[in-house]
C-alpha cells in the first residue's frame, strides 16, 4: 500500500515510540490508587493517551490523499550546531568563556560550506571578546573566563 | 474609587526615579533585542535574571517587564523593514508592513504601529486595572480542583490556537506535560525519568527545553534555507522621513487599532493566549469587515494597524493570570514567577493584597514604559535600520553563544548546555514534521502543578473524579474548555482555521 501523507504517517508513528518508550519506563514506578495516586499513574495515563493520539495521526494520515513527502533533514547543521553546544558544555568549566566561545563559532560556522575562514576567526574572536565583556566584566555572571591552566 | 486609589498608588511607585531609569533600560534592551532576528524576550530575561537579583522586586520585574512589551515594539520595526520578524508574533506584521514600506510608506507603517501598540498598551493598562482585582478575589476562592481544571483550559487553548491538526496539537501538550515530569516527584520522592542522571532529579529547568526548542531549533532551521534568500530581504531606507499620517490613512487605521486593542486584550488574558494569537485574529477580523479584502496583503494600512495593536494588548494582559492566579500563560510569564520566586514572593492571588505596591507600581510602569517607547523609539529607528543589516551569517554564532552562556548562567550546570543541544535538535524534528512547539512548553510548565493539583483534588474526593463537575467554578472552567475544544472540531470552522493560519 502506499502512502501519500508519509509526513504525518512519521509523525504518529515517532508519537507512538515516544508513548512506548515513556510507558515501558513509567510501569516501573507505583501505580497507586486514583485516591492516593502513586508517581506511576499521571506518567502512565499521558503515555496511553499519547499512543492513541499517535495511532490516530497514523489512521488520518492514512486516509489522506494529500501528498506530503517525509520531510529530509539538514544534517549539517542539526549536527554541527548540537556539536558545537555539547562541546561548550563539556569544556567550558576547564578551558572557560574565553576559549570555548571562540570554539563554538568556528564549529557552527562549517554548518555551511562557503563562509570564509578569515571571517570566521575574526568573527569567533569578536563574539569571545564581546561576550567576556557582557557577561563576565559588566553582568558578573559566575562563569570561568579563562582556562585552568591560565588562572 | 478603589480602581483610582489603586492608580494612584502604582503611579507613585513607577514614577520614582530609580524605577524610571529601569523601566527605560528594560524598554530599551526589549525593543533591540526585538529588532534582532534569533535573539528574542525570553533568551533576553532568562540571561538578565540572575543580574536582577541584587534589586528591589518591583524594580526587577518593572525592567523585565519592559524588555518584554519593548521586544514587542522592536519585532515590528524588523518585520516592517526587512520581512523578518524579530520575535514570533511579527509574523502577521510582516504580511502587510512590508508591503507598505515597499511601496515607499515605511515611515507611515512605523508610525501607525507604534501608534497603535501606544493606544493598545493603554487599553491593556486599564484592562488589567480593572478585571484583575475582581479575577484574583475569585482566585482566592480556587481549590484543587479549580485550578486543575483551569489548567485544562489553558492546555486546550493552547492546543486550539495552535497551528495544523488539533491531534498534533494534543499530542505535543501531553509530551510537554510528560518532560515536566522529570525528576523527583514530590509526594513520593521517586526519581521518574532521570536514568539515574543526577543532575536530573530537580527536572530540568524550563529554560534549557525553551532555549532549545526556540532558540537553537530555530537556527537550524534557517541554516537550512538558502543563505540568497535571506540576503535578498533588501532595507528600504525610502521613505523614513515622513512622520505624518495622510487623513485618508488615519480614518483606515484607527478603527483597526481600537477594534485590535480590544481583540488582543481579551485574547492575552486566556491562558495559552498571548501576543501572537492577537495578531492572528485581530488580521482575520480585519480582512473579515473590510470592503475590498483585496487589498490586505498590499499594504493595506488596516491589515498593519488591527494585528500590531493587538499583539501589545496581548502581550500586556498576558500578565493577568500570572499576577492574579499564578499560572504562566507563556514562557515569559514562567520567568516572571521565577523572578517573583526569587524575591521569595510567591505568585498568585494574594500578590495584590500582600505587595499592593508592586502589583500596581507594575501596572502603572507598563503604561509609562509605553510611552517612552513611542517617544524614543521613533527618532532612533535609524539605529535599528543599521542594526538590521547585520548578516545572519554573522549574527547566528553570536545567537548560539548568548544561548550556551544563558543556560550555564541560569543553572550553573554545564551538562545542561548539552541537554538544550538535545532539546534543540528535537526541537527541529518536531519542526520538520509539523508540530506546534507553544503546547509543547506550556504543558511543559504546567506538568508538575497539573499533577500535584490533580492529586490533591482526588485525595480530597476519595478518588471520585466527580469532584471536578461537582464544584460549580470547575464545571465552569471544563464545560468552557469542551465547547472550545468542539467547536474548533466543528469542521466548517476547522476549515476556516486552517484557511487563516
Amino acid at each position: 500500500m502506499r502512502i501519500s501523507n508519509k509526513r504525518d504517517f512519521l509523525a504518529g508513528l515517532m508519537l507512538v515510540c515516544f508513548g512506548v518508550a515513556t510507558l515501558l519506563i513509567a510501569s516501573n514506578y507505583r501505580m497507586g490508587t486514583a485516591f492516593r495516586m502513586g508517581p506511576g499513574y499521571f506518567p502512565i495515563v499521558l503515555s496511553i493517551l499519547l499512543i492513541v493520539l499517535g495511532i490516530i495521526t497514523v489512521g488520518i494520515s492514512l486516509k489522506s490523499s494529500e501528498e506530503l513527502a517525509s520531510p529530509s533533514l539538514a544534517w549539517r547543521p542539526l549536527l554541527l550546531v548540537s556539536a558545537a553546544i555539547v562541546l561548550f558544555g563539556l569544556f567550558i568549566n576547564d578551558a572557560g568563556l574565553a576559549v570555548m566561545t571562540l570554539a563554538l563559532v568556528i564549529v557552527s560556522r562549517f554548518s555551511r560550506s562557503g563562509y570564509p575562514w578569515l571571517e570566521t576567526v575574526v568573527l569567533g574572536a569578536a563574539v569571545s571578546a564581546a561576550c567576556a565583556v557582557v557577561f563576565y566584566y559588566i553582568l558578573n555572571v559566575q562563569i570561568p573566563l579563562l582556562p585552568v591552566w591560565w588562572r | 474609587m478603589d480602581l483610582f486609589q489603586n492608580l494612584v498608588l502604582g503611579f507613585s511607585v513607577a514614577l520614582t526615579l530609580k524605577n524610571i531609569v529601569y523601566c527605560f533600560a528594560g524598554t530599551l534592551i526589549g525593543t533591540l533585542v526585538g529588532v534582532l532576528p534569533g535573539i528574542g524576550a525570553f533568551t533576553t530575561i532568562a540571561l538578565l535574571l540572575p543580574a536582577t537579583y541584587g534589586l528591589e522586586p518591583t524594580t526587577a520585574l518593572i525592567m523585565l517587564a519592559g524588555i518584554f512589551y519593548g521586544a514587542q515594539y522592536g519585532c515590528s520595526t524588523s518585520s516592517i523593514l526587512i520581512n523578518i520578524p524579530g520575535e514570533a508574533s511579527g509574523v502577521i506584521t510582516v504580511l502587510d508592513g512590508y508591503q507598505m514600506a515597499r511601496q515607499g510608506k515605511a515611515g507611515e507603517a512605523l508610525l501607525v504601529s507604534a501608534l497603535g501598540s501606544f493606544f493598545a498598551g493603554t487599553l491593556a493598562t486599564m484592562v488589567i486595572a480593572a478585571f484583575a482585582p475582581p479575577l484574583a478575589n475569585l482566585a482566592l476562592k480556587f481549590g484543587p480542583s479549580e485550578y486543575f481544571s483551569l489548567m485544562v483550559l489553558g492546555l486546550v487553548g493552547a492546543i486550539v490556537l495552535a497551528r495544523g491538526s488539533v491531534v498534533k496539537a494534543m499530542s505535543m501538550a501531553i509530551i510537554g506535560l510528560l518532560f515536566g515530569l522529570v525528576g523527583t516527584d514530590v509526594s513520593t520522592g521517586t526519581q521518574r525519568f532521570a536514568f539515574g542522571i543526577v543532575l536530573l532529579y530537580d527536572g530540568i529547568d524550563f529554560t534549557v527545553i525553551a532555549m532549545g526548542v526556540l532558540g537553537i531549533a530555530e537556527i537550524i532551521a534557517n541554516l537550512e534555507e538558502a543563505e540568497e534568500k535571506r540576503q535578498s530581504y533588501a532595507v528600504s531606507g525610502k521613505g523614513l522621513g515622513i512622520w505624518h499620517l495622510s487623513r485618508e490613512d488615519f480614518r483606515r487605521a484607527w478603527p483597526a487599532v481600537v477594534r485590535g486593542s480590544f481583540i488582543g486584550s481579551a485574547l492575552g488574558i486566556l491562558p495559552g493566549g498571548g501576543a501572537l494569537i492577537s495578531s492572528f485574529a485581530s488580521y482575520t477580523v480585519e480582512k473579515k469587515l473590510s470592503k475590498e479584502p483585496e487589498r490586505f496583503g498590499k499594504g493595506a494600512i488596516e491589515g498593519l494597524a488591527g494585528p500590531e495593536s493587538a499583539n501589545n494588548a496581548g502581550a500586556q494582559t498576558s500578565f493577568i493570570p500570572m499576577l492574579t492566579l499564578g499560572l504562566p500563560s507563556n514562557v515569559v510569564m514562567a520567568l516572571m514567577i521565577g523572578a517573583l520566586m526569587i524575591h521569595n514572593i510567591q505568585p498568585g492571588p494574594q500578590v495584590m493584597t500582600n505587595n499592593p505596591d508592586l502589583f500596581w507600581g507594575l501596572i502603572a510602569s507598563m503604561w509609562v514604559g509605553n510611552l517612552m517607547l513611542v517617544v524614543l523609539n521613533l527618532p532612533l529607528i535609524g539605529i535599528w535600520v543599521k542594526l538590521l543589516t547585520v548578516k545572519y551569517r554573522l549574527l547566528f554564532p553570536a545567537i548560539l553563544a548568548i544561548c550556551c552562556i544563558g543556560v550555564y548562567t541560569v543553572s550553573n550546570q554545564s551538562f545542561l548546555v548539552s541537554v538544550m543541544a538535545f532539546f534543540g535538535a528535537l526541537g527541529y524534528l518536531f519542526v520538520k514534521l509539523n508540530f506546534e512547539l507553544a503546547p509543547l512548553l506550556l504543558g511543559f510548565i504546567l506538568g508538575p502543578m497539573f499533577e500535584e493539583n490533580l492529586r490533591r483534588a482526588m485525595t480530597i474526593s476519595h478518588g471520585s473524579p466527580a469532584v471536578f463537575f461537582t464544584r460549580p467554578l470547575s464545571l465552569t472552567l471544563l464545560i468552557a474548555a469542551f465547547l472550545l475544544l468542539v467547536i474548533t472540531m466543528v469542521p466548517a470552522i476547522n476549515k476556516s482555521r486552517e484557511k487563516i493560519f
